[in-house]
Parts: C-alpha cells; structure tokens; sequence
C-alpha cells in the first residue's frame, strides 16, 4: 500500500517565476522513503511527459489516475 | 472562417513535421529552465536557447547586446536566411518574448510554433534527445529596433502623471487578476519572488494572458474570439503590455500585433518586477484601473 505524502496541483494559467513544478515535484520525488508516493494534478500535457521521463530516469513509478476538467492526475511513487 | 492578421507568423504542428528536415529551416526551442524541459525531450533537430544564460544580459537587467546575440545565433547555426521556428516551455512565454527580440534585431523570418510544447506533447508527436549540431553561421543583427517594441518605465511613469493612461495610450496588465487587485504579489509557489507592495499601475485594464489560449491544447484562439476578448481595446490608441517580468506581456502582444493587427503595441518590460518596487511610485489596489 502506497502512502500518500504530498499532493500537487498546478495550473498552467498560474505558473511564473524562477522555480517550475517540475522542479518542485522533483525536489520532494527524492524524498520519498519505500512505499511513499505524491498525487500529481498538472493541466500542461509538456509537463506529464517531462514528469513521465524524469520519474522513469530515477526508477519511480507512475499510475495514471481519472482525468477531470483538463486536469491529469497521477500518483508518483517508490516502490515497497 | 476569418484568419488572423499575421497568419505567416504563426506555424502549426504539420508544419513543423513536414519541415523536420528542412535545411533553410532552424527550429528553436527558448526554456526557461532546459533542465525540465529540452534535456528530457524536444523536437527531433531542434537547437536551444536558454533564456537566462543566452538571451539576458550577463550582469545587469538587459538583454543581450547585438554582438552578443550574433554570437549566440551563429554558434547554434542560425543564419539570417533561415526561417526561424519558436517554442519553449512555460506556455511558450518565453518563445514569443524571444519572437520579440528577434524582431527588435531584425530578423527577417521568425515565427511562432502555435501551442508550442504543450501541443507537440498532447499530439503524441516524435520527441528527441539528441543534440543538433549545425555549422557555425556569420549571423549579423542588420538593424535594433527597440522604439517601436520596447517602452521604458520613464516613459510609463510620463504618461501615468500626465493622466494619459486609458485616454492616449491603453495599458494592459495581463498577469492574473489576484496579482492585478494586490492579492498576491507574486504566484503563491513563488515566495521568494515578491515585489514589495502588491496591485497595478494606475490606468490599467486586466486581460490575463491566459485568456487567449485553448486551455487544453496551448494554442490560440480564433481569431473571433480573440476579437471579443480584446474588444474594449481601441485600435487607434497606443497600447504597452506588461506582466510581472515580460514574458507573459510579450504572448500578449503577440497577440494584439500579429494575431489581431493592432498597429502599435509595446511591452514595458519592466514590468510589475521594475514599476512595485520603486519608492514613492502610484499602485492601485483592487479591481479598478
């Protein structure tokens, strides 16, 4: 059972400034412990393939969860 | 079906996959942060420009000197023959502030890739991650354009004491209304972004950015939709764009000139960054201009 730690929701009508969520997804991927995961919420299809690259690059898994108002949902997380 | 005013300014994603291989063709994408964005994926054969470290001046709050932006062009392999194709990440914000510069060095042929990364991704189109290398060009900026581009805060502060704003000249602040109003001085992720006091320059109307694009694809709106959306705004009255830092002026303008034809619209690229930390400067809070 994957233990939910952190959840993220990002819209790309609001984003600007110096940090991306990307990034921020990244900074708190790296500090999930076994069997930890985030829910991810994005609205920028860029973003769920950057997301999907880079999680596969450091070895976490991505399940795709419902889709709702332009939103993409997943859950990010290390394996138990 | 009406076309915008500049349809040759703007390519779709057929175009760019029938020209994947075209020579007199240079694709370009403009990251803000490549790290996330042209390192993981990018368009097979597309070059990089980093915003930060390629297009803004070394030490101080400018953009690149001409020299300096020849060197970066003909490092990547661009000449001033190739058409030019722009797309970045961030909402393709920072391709279209680069379509700006481009245009205020003269570039003859640039244009915009509608949708930019966010369409190409939805599409399920080829990604790479290889890097191009291209022979070294002899780019040569032909001519700086900044007048009819660029406006300065001295210039906005003129006009804002004289009371011309919303008379001579239509100021538009496109970031999203909780900055416009002073709710927030900055989006909430970015706390160590703030200005130090929060709300508009007097005489500006709100049309947030966002409101020209398809939600789901990143790509404009027709052009009659468009048309409404900025319906309030004269044609025959100066118009200056600005945002935070520029970039999401920069989209708006793009708009307002290219897509709709307004004649003379200028991004004050300053913008809230420069005009809310200025002491003793007017701010107006709330939603009135």
């Amino acid at each position: 059972m994957i233990r939910v730690v952190k959840e993220f929701t990002f819209r790309r009508s609001e984003i600007c400034g110096g940090r991306n969520p990307i990034r921020m997804i990244l900074e708190a991927m790296n500090e999930l412990g076994q069997c930890e995961g985030l829910t991810i919420e994005l609205d920028d299809y860029d973003w769920v393939l950057v997301l999907r690259g880079l999680a596969e690059l450091h070895e976490f898994k991505v399940e795709e969860c419902e889709k709702a108002n332009n939103f993409l949902k997943f859950l990010v997380y290390k394996s138990c | 079906m009406a076309q915008y005013a500049r349809p040759d300014v703007l390519v779709d994603t057929k175009f760019v996959m029938d020209n994947l291989n075209n020579e007199t063709i240079r694709i370009v994408e403009v990251d803000y942060d490549h790290t996330t964005a042209y390192d993981v994926w990018h368009i097979p054969g597309a070059v990089l420009l980093r915003w930060r470290e390629d297009l803004r001046h070394p030490e101080i709050r400018d953009f690149v000197s001409p020299e300096q932006f020849e060197d970066r062009l003909s490092k990547l392999g661009i000449s001033n023959e190739h058409i030019v194709i722009l797309y970045g990440d961030y909402n393709n914000w920072f391709a279209a502030y680069t379509f700006w510069l481009f245009k205020a060095y003269g570039h003859e042929d640039v244009r915009l890739l509608n949708g930019g990364r966010t369409n190409w991704a939805k599409l399920g189109l080829p990604t790479s991650k290889e890097v191009p290398n291209y022979p070294r060009t002899s780019y040569k900026v032909k001519k700086v354009d900044w007048g009819s581009h660029r406006t300065f805060l001295w210039e906005v502060l003129q006009r804002v004491t004289k009371g011309e704003t919303g008379k001579l000249v239509t100021l538009i602040d496109v970031r999203s209304q909780k900055e416009y109003t002073g709710e927030i001085k900055a989006p909430p992720e970015y706390a160590d972004e703030q200005t130090q006091v929060g709300g508009h320059i007097p005489g500006a109307v709100n049309i947030p950015w966002a409101q020209a694009v398809d939600p789901d694809t990143g790509e404009f709106k027709p052009v009659h939709e468009l048309a409404k959306i900025y319906g309030n705004i004269p044609k025959d009255k100066e118009i200056i764009t600005y945002c935070r830092i520029g970039e999401r002026a920069a989209h708006t303008w793009f708009v307002l000139k290219y897509l709709l034809g307004y004649p003379s619209v200028r991004v004050y690229d300053g913008s809230s960054a420069e005009w809310n930390n200025i002491v003793g400067i007017p701010v107006k809070k709330g939603t009135e201009p």
